[in-house]
C-alpha cells in the first residue's frame, strides 16, 4: 500500500463538540492522521479543497441532511471515504446511506477506538489501494494513448511520438510546428490528456481567428467595466486554464504588442485582467503552435526574440504528410473505419487502385484533406470496396501551368519522375509502381537527365 | 436517576490521559449550557422539532461520559418528537430533562482535577 507522504487527512463533521474531541483524540493516536473538526456541514464543504482522504459525517447535521453533505463530498472527489456515524437507532439511514455511496457507517455508542481505528484502516486500504491501482491502469494505457488517437508508425511519427512523451511526462511549454492539416492541434489535445494535468482544462485559442481587439480581453479577461461593452467582470483563457493546459494556436500571428504582455504573463506566472489591479496567479502549461517559420518572422521583426524563445520549449515538428510514407494508407483505413461507423455503411474497405491513387497523390491539406477525401469517397462508393474513381483530389494543383512551358517530351517524362520522387522521399520501387514503368527505366532517365542539362524553367 | 459520571471510557482511550480528560469535561461546561438554552428557547416556543434536536444532539455527549441514564431519556425525547409531535407529555419531560442537566454540573466540575 502506498501512502501519500504527508499524512492521512480526515475530517470530522459533527456538531456535538465533546464527542468531536472524543474520536479526534481517538484518531490522532495515530501519528499519521491529520484530523480536523467541523461543527456544520457548510464548514466541511467549504474545506474540501484541503482534500481530505477520508470524512466521518455525523449523519443529521443542523444545517443540511447527511445525504446532501454526503452528494456534495462524492461530487467533490469520488475517492474521499466517507464514514457515517449515526445513533444506534438511525442504522436504517446510515444503511440507506452506504446505499448512496458512503464506505461505510458505525454508531456512535460503538465508536471506540478499536472500531474507529478497524473502520479508518479498512478505508485506507480500499482508498489507496484503489488509487493504486488507477495509476497502474493509467501508466499501463498511457504507452498507447498516443497511438489510439494519433496513427501513424512512419519513422517520422515515431519520433514525434517519442518527443511526445517526454512533453507528456514534464510541464515543459511546447511548440508545435507543421503545414496546414498535419495534426497540431491534435499533438497539443494528446499532450494535455496524457499529462497529469488531464483533470484540468484544455483550453484552446486560436490567435488568427479572433478579432485583433477583442485577443487581449479573451486571453487576460477583463473587469467590469473595463470598456464599452464590458458588462460583467470575464475570467480570460489564461484562468480557465488553470491546473490545465493553455493552446495558443496560430501564435505567429500575434501583434507585437500583445507579445509583450504575453511574455510578462509567462515570465511573472500571473496576469491582471483589463481594467483591474489585482494580478491573478495563473498554473498552467503552454502549448503553442504554428504554420509559419517563426525564427524567419524574428528575423523580419514581426516577432519578439525574447518571447521566441521562451516559447521554443520542447519543439515539436509535424512532418507533411507526402513524407510519411505508408501512414497515408494506415490514416486512410483508420479514417475510413470511423466514418463507415459513423454512418452505420458496414464494414468497407480500401481497393488496390484506390491505394494506390492515394500513394500518388501530394497531399497539400495533409490529414485533414486526406480525411474529408475519404469521407467523401466512402459516400460516393457504390459498394464495399472504395475505387480510384471514388477518390476526388480537389485541392489546387501547383503544376497548373504545367503545359504552359513548352518542353520537349523527354523533359516532360523527366519532370513528372522528378516530382514523384520528391513526393515520396526519392523511394524509386514506389515511383516506379506509380507511374507503371520498371525501376531501370528510371535509372535510365536519371543518368540521362544528367547528362543533357535541364532546360531553365 | 443516575447522575454520576462514568469515565471509564474516556480514560480507556486515553490511557487515564487527564489533560484529555479535563479538556472533555471543560468543553462540556462550555457547550451544554448553550444547547439548553435553545432547549429552553424551543419550550417556550412550542418548537417540538427543535426540542427532538436538541435532545439528538445531547446523547453522544452523554453517551461519552456515561450519563446513560440521562441518554436514555433523552432519546426518549428525540423519538417522541418524531412519532408523536402532539405528544403533550414531551414539554414536561424535556424540562425534567433540563433538570437533570443541571445537577450533573457539579458532578463534572467535581472530576475535574
Ligand atoms: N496522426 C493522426 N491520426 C489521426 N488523425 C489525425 C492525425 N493527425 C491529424 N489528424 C486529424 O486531422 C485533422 C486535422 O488535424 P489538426 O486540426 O490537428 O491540424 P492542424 O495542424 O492544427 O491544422 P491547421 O494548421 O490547419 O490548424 C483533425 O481531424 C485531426 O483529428
Ligand atoms: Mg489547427
Amino acid at each position: 500500500m502506498k501512502l501519500p507522504t504527508d499524512g492521512i487527512r480526515i475530517f470530522i463533521v459533527e456538531d456535538d463538540l465533546l464527542f468531536a474531541k472524543t474520536i479526534r483524540y481517538i484518531l490522532t493516536l495515530n501519528p499519521d492522521h491529520e484530523v480536523r473538526v467541523f461543527k456544520t456541514g457548510k464548514e466541511c464543504l467549504s474545506n474540501l479543497h484541503l482534500n481530505p482522504h477520508i470524512v466521518s459525517l455525523d449523519y443529521s447535521l443542523p444545517d443540511m441532511t447527511g445525504d446532501e453533505v454526503l452528494k456534495r463530498i462524492k461530487a467533490h472527489n469520488p475517492d474521499i471515504g466517507v464514514i457515517i456515524l449515526s445513533g444506534q437507532q438511525d442504522v436504517a439511514t446510515a444503511v440507506e446511506l452506504l446505499q448512496k455511496g458512503a464506505d461505510d457507517y458505525l454508531t456512535k455508542d460503538e465508536a471506540n477506538k478499536e472500531r474507529l481505528f478497524n473502520i479508518v484502516e479498512k478505508l485506507k486500504k480500499s482508498i489507496f489501494l484503489q488509487k493504486e491501482v488507477e495509476t497502474l491502469k493509467e501508466e499501463l494505457t498511457e504507452k498507447y494513448q498516443f497511438s489510439e488517437s494519433m496513427k501513424g508508425n512512419s519513422p517520422a511519427m515515431q519520433k514525434v511520438f517519442k518527443l511526445l512523451e517526454k512533453a507528456a511526462k514534464s510541464n515543459i511549454t511546447v511548440s508545435v510546428t507543421g503545414e496546414t492539416g498535419t495534426g497540431k492541434e491534435l499533438v497539443a489535445k494528446s499532450i494535455h490528456y496524457n499529462s497529469s494535468r488531464k483533470k484540468g482544462n484544455f483550453v484552446a485559442i486560436n490567435v488568427s481567428a479572433i478579432p485583433k481587439d477583442l485577443l487581449e480581453s479573451e486571453l487576460f479577461g477583463h473587469e467590469k467595466g473595463a470598456f464599452t461593452g464590458a458588462a460583467t467582470r470575464k475570467q480570460g483563457k489564461f484562468e480557465l486554464a488553470n491546473h490545465g493546459t493553455l493552446f495558443l494556436d496560430e501564435i505567429g500571428e500575434m501583434e507585437l504588442h500583445l507579445q509583450a504582455k504575453l511574455l510578462r504573463a509567462l515570465q511573472e506566472r500571473e496576469i491582471t485582467r483589463i481594467g483591474g489591479n489585482e494580478t491573478v496567479k495563473f498554473d498552467a502549461r503552454i502549448i503553442v503552435a504554428t504554420h509559419r517559420n517563426l525564427s524567419e518572422l524574428v528575423s523580419k521583426g514581426a516577432f519578439r526574440e525574447d518571447l521566441y524563445y521562451r516559447l521554443l520549449g520542447l519543439p515539436i515538428h509535424l512532418p507533411p504528410l507526402r513524407q510519411r510514407g505508408n501512414d497515408v494508407l494506415i490514416l486512410a483505413k483508420h479514417f475510413l473505419n470511423m466514418t463507415a461507423k459513423e454512418n452505420k455503411l458496414g464494414p468497407m474497405k480500401l481497393g488496390q487502385t484506390a491505394k494506390d491513387k492515394l500513394l500518388s497523390y501530394n497531399f497539400p491539406g495533409n490529414i485533414r484533406e486526406l480525411k474529408a477525401i475519404i469521407e467523401l469517397g466512402a459516400i460516393m462508393c457504390a459498394g464495399k470496396t472504395i475505387q480510384r474513381e471514388d477518390l476526388q483530389f480537389n485541392s489546387p494543383k501547383k503544376a497548373t501551368n504545367f503545359f504552359l512551358e513548352e518542353m520537349t517530351l523527354r523533359e516532360y517524362n523527366i519532370k513528372i519522375v522528378r516530382h514523384y520522387l520528391e513526393k515520396h522521399d526519392n523511394h524509386i520501387p514506389i515511383v516506379a509502381k506509380i507511374l507503371g514503368i520498371g525501376k531501370t527505366t528510371i535509372y535510365r532517365m536519371l543518368k540521362e537527365d544528367e547528362e543533357y542539362p535541364q532546360k531553365e524553367t | 436517576m443516575n447522575l454520576t459520571l462514568d469515565l471509564t471510557f474516556l480514560k480507556e482511550i486515553s490511557d487515564g490521559d487527564q489533560d484529555f480528560i479535563n479538556d472533555v469535561l471543560h468543553t462540556f461546561l462550555d457547550e451544554m449550557p448553550k444547547d439548553m438554552a435553545q432547549m429552553n428557547q424551543a419550550i417556550m416556543d412550542k418548537d417540538i422539532v427543535m426540542i427532538g434536536r436538541m435532545a439528538h444532539k445531547t446523547k453522544s455527549t452523554l453517551q461519552t461520559l456515561g450519563l446513560f441514564e440521562l441518554k436514555e431519556l433523552a432519546l426518549k425525547i428525540e423519538q417522541l418528537a418524531k412519532q408523536t409531535p402532539s405528544d403533550t407529555n414531551i414539554i414536561p419531560l424535556s424540562q425534567k430533562f433540563m433538570g437533570h442537566i443541571d445537577r450533573v454540573y457539579p458532578n463534572v466540575k467535581e472530576s475535574l482535577k
